[in-house]
């Protein structure tokens, strides 16, 4: 201990507090007459015994704009210090995180105590070097048919997934925490990051209880940011959860999985300070940045050359009106690597998980399926299914204008693989876990309703060996 | 010749044997198809039950993951909880330490050092106020007042005020606006520090 004490005192220490503010407008507050700040700088506030965070937005000569954290609810010009830390916003970070919940800011809220760790990082974090990044192999088995098999999650790959309100996104979200895993028998450890961004305290609560139930917790680190807290804490929980992603990934080379649900909620914070920042609004009133302010959290996944770890994205977002033009899954669309659509009429009829494979896509799928990663047959029953369930829709339409019983026989068999394919492919419980063998078998008994000759994205070895077996 | 007695018997055979034929049929056909009734029943029974066993041992398992979650989750809780105590138990040692180190002699400079820093902060200040401990002000009102003479202070425009004892120590400085304060105290440099602490003492206990 003594060593401690006099390692503690014989340091350097003055803590210099500026005790009066100049206006406080919205989640901003301006001070005047400050000395050596700079912009981005992380400031500490004190309210007799409350603490409070925020960042240096804006520096005029001597004059200072910060944004608080946590609101300035309760702040008044004259009863509050602030304290310039001279750093950047970071997070401590070690392996101590997995199991662990924080709010939207990083700072534990399961009476754990504190992180204490000589690693910090600034949540910003660094692009990945484009030259150091490795093209992403292998895939992350979800559990879920209908993405498994027809749009895989390949590690490193960024792949939202396109909600609308109202649907069961946060069903899904838990789901896929508590049965994700990778896929080889290799001993590479997998974690989870979990994301909350402005989620309502009971989704909040149904997220930890389901996570402890399923016995997930202890691999998930949980950042949440709740509905009612203050819109700045919304836009560092992503960030957050990235760099302790980033860390367990690169520092820890374990393979992580990034959720973030629900992204639509951070760009609406951040559509807010913007407005109250008085920038010029942009589409729909979003900031003009939001393209590059995304791309700044979803370019955080993925490989590097000469790490084993990987960081896997996959974001949630909520459609306004489900409309797919809107800036926000607009925007994620042009980044990201494919997409996985949720579908409300099929949610409307009662199919969970309602994921309309038509318009969802991975791009990286191809690379990291088929021999040597899934199971040989994999691209082409997908390719298949695919297919067919496009045909599907057209007899569907069909049979809407001429009735069901005028359908020739191979419409009526389509109409038969349409509605398994649904019931019984689409179709998971919630506590249903199926590996890729599972579903790949699965798919291979619903397109044994078709005749062989209608499979045509099917090689004839694959028919021979797979179909009816 | 045939008696109609006869006839009688050869028909009466010929009718039940194609009745007896006929019923044997119909037997059989009704076996088959209440083996088969049977056999899909049993099948599908089979089915159930496998079913039903797998929905146990799933939600068997389920409550497992769920006792080991809990179990180990409340674990780690328990000994998070005890590192935080430990760092605190710390944290207060280091506080009646501290407590002591006011009364030895390095402690003048100490206070010296701060106060010299506290007031080429406040050097653009015309009117300060500092805080001192009652016992720091019996103890080194002097050197304070040379210290100040030494800045170039005007010793009327500076007022000395007490600091809470549960500080510890040190020094505090505040521009008489209270638009600036140079927090120099002992107690808010150990609470400053507290993460460096437990940093020290979890790597002590990872070890």
């Amino acid at each position: 201990m003594n060593s401690v004490y006099y390692w503690i005192l014989g340091r350097d220490f003055m803590k210099k507090e500026y005790l009066k503010l100049d206006k406080i407008e919205g989640p901003l507050i301006m001070l005047s007459e400050v000395e050596d700040a700079s912009y981005g700088e992380i400031i500490d506030i004190d309210m007799a015994g409350e603490k409070r965070k925020g960042k240096v937005i804006k520096i005029e000569k001597d004059k200072v704009v910060a944004q608080v954290f946590e609101g300035t609810s309760e702040l008044s010009t004259r009863n509050a210090s602030i304290r310039f830390t001279g750093k950047p916003f970071e997070i401590s970070l070690s392996k101590e995180i997995l199991g662990r919940t924080f709010n939207g800011i990083g700072i534990p809220i399961d009476n754990g105590g504190e992180i204490y760790s000589n690693k910090k990082y600034n949540v910003n974090g660094r692009p990945i070097n484009p030259v150091a990044r490795e093209y992403p192999r292998n895939y992350i088995q979800t559990g879920i048919s209908s993405i498994d098999c027809l749009a895989t999650l390949i590690r490193g790959q960024k792949l939202p997934i396109f909600s609308g309100s109202g649907m069961p996104h946060n069903e899904l979200a838990a789901q896929i925490v508590k049965q994700a895993r990778i896929s080889s028998s290799s001993n590479e450890e997998f974690g989870i990051v979990f994301a909350a961004i402005g989620v309502k305290h009971d989704d909040a609560n149904y997220f930890k209880r389901n996570f402890e139930e399923s016995g997930a917790i202890e691999r998930v680190a949980m950042y949440i940011n709740l509905a009612d807290d203050p819109i700045v804490e919304r836009t560092i929980t992503p960030r957050c959860a990235l760099t302790a992603a980033e860390y367990l990934a690169f520092e820890e080379g374990m393979h992580i999985l990034v959720i973030m649900t629900d992204i639509t909620s951070y760009c609406e914070a951040l559509r807010e300070i913007s407005s109250a920042r008085e920038e010029v609004p942009s589409r729909k009133g979003y900031p003009g940045y939001l393209y590059s302010d995304l791309a700044s959290l979803y370019e955080r996944a993925g490989m590097m050359k000469g790490n084993k770890g990987s960081i896997t994205l996959l974001p949630i977002l909520t459609m306004p009106n489900d409309d797919i033009t809107h800036p926000v899954p607009d925007l994620t669309g042009y980044i990201t690597e494919g997409q996985i659509v949720l579908g409300r009429e099929l949610y409307q009829n009662n199919i969970y998980p309602p994921v309309n494979i038509l318009p969802s896509l991975s791009r990286l799928m191809k690379d990291g399926i088929g021999e040597g990663f899934t199971r040989k047959d994999h691209p082409e029953v997908s390719n298949q299914l695919f297919a067919s369930y496009s045909r599907v829709q057209e007899v569907r339409a069909l049979a809407q204008i001429i009735g069901e019983d005028d359908l020739s026989e191979i419409d009526k068999k389509y109409m038969e693989f349409g509605k398994a394919f649904e019931g019984r492919f689409i179709t998971q419980n919630f506590d249903e876990n199926r590996n890729i063998e599972e579903s790949l078998n699965l798919a291979w008994e619903i397109l044994g309703i078709l005749p062989k000759e209608e499979l045509d994205r099917l090689s004839p070895e694959m028919i021979e060996e797979y179909y009816n077996s | 010749m045939i008696t109609v007695e006869e006839k009688l018997d050869v028909f009466t055979k010929l009718v039940l044997e194609k009745v007896q034929r006929e019923y044997e049929e119909k037997k059989r056909e009704i076996e088959e198809k209440n083996n088969k009734i049977i056999k899909e029943y049993r099948l599908e029974i089979d089915k159930k039950c496998h079913k039903t066993i797998e929905n146990i041992v799933n939600r068997g398992k389920i409550e497992k993951n769920r006792l080991i979650s809990k179990a180990k989750v409340e674990g780690k809780r328990i000994v998070l909880g005890k590192k935080e105590e430990l760092l605190e138990k710390l944290i207060k040692n280091i506080e009646a330490k501290a407590l002591q180190f006011t009364y030895e002699d390095d402690y003048k400079d100490y206070l010296k050092n701060n106060l010299y820093a506290i007031l080429k902060n406040l050097e653009n200040k015309n009117s300060i106020i500092l805080f001192f401990t009652e016992r720091d002000r019996r103890r080194y009102d002097r050197n304070i007042t040379d210290i100040l003479k030494e800045k170039g202070f005007d010793i009327e425009k500076v007022k000395l005020e007490e600091l809470d004892s549960s500080l510890i120590g040190g020094v505090i400085g505040m521009d008489q606006e209270k638009t600036i304060k140079i927090d120099c105290c002992i107690k808010t440099q150990i609470y400053d520090n507290k993460e460096l602490i437990g940093q020290m003492l979890y790597d002590e206990l990872g070890k």
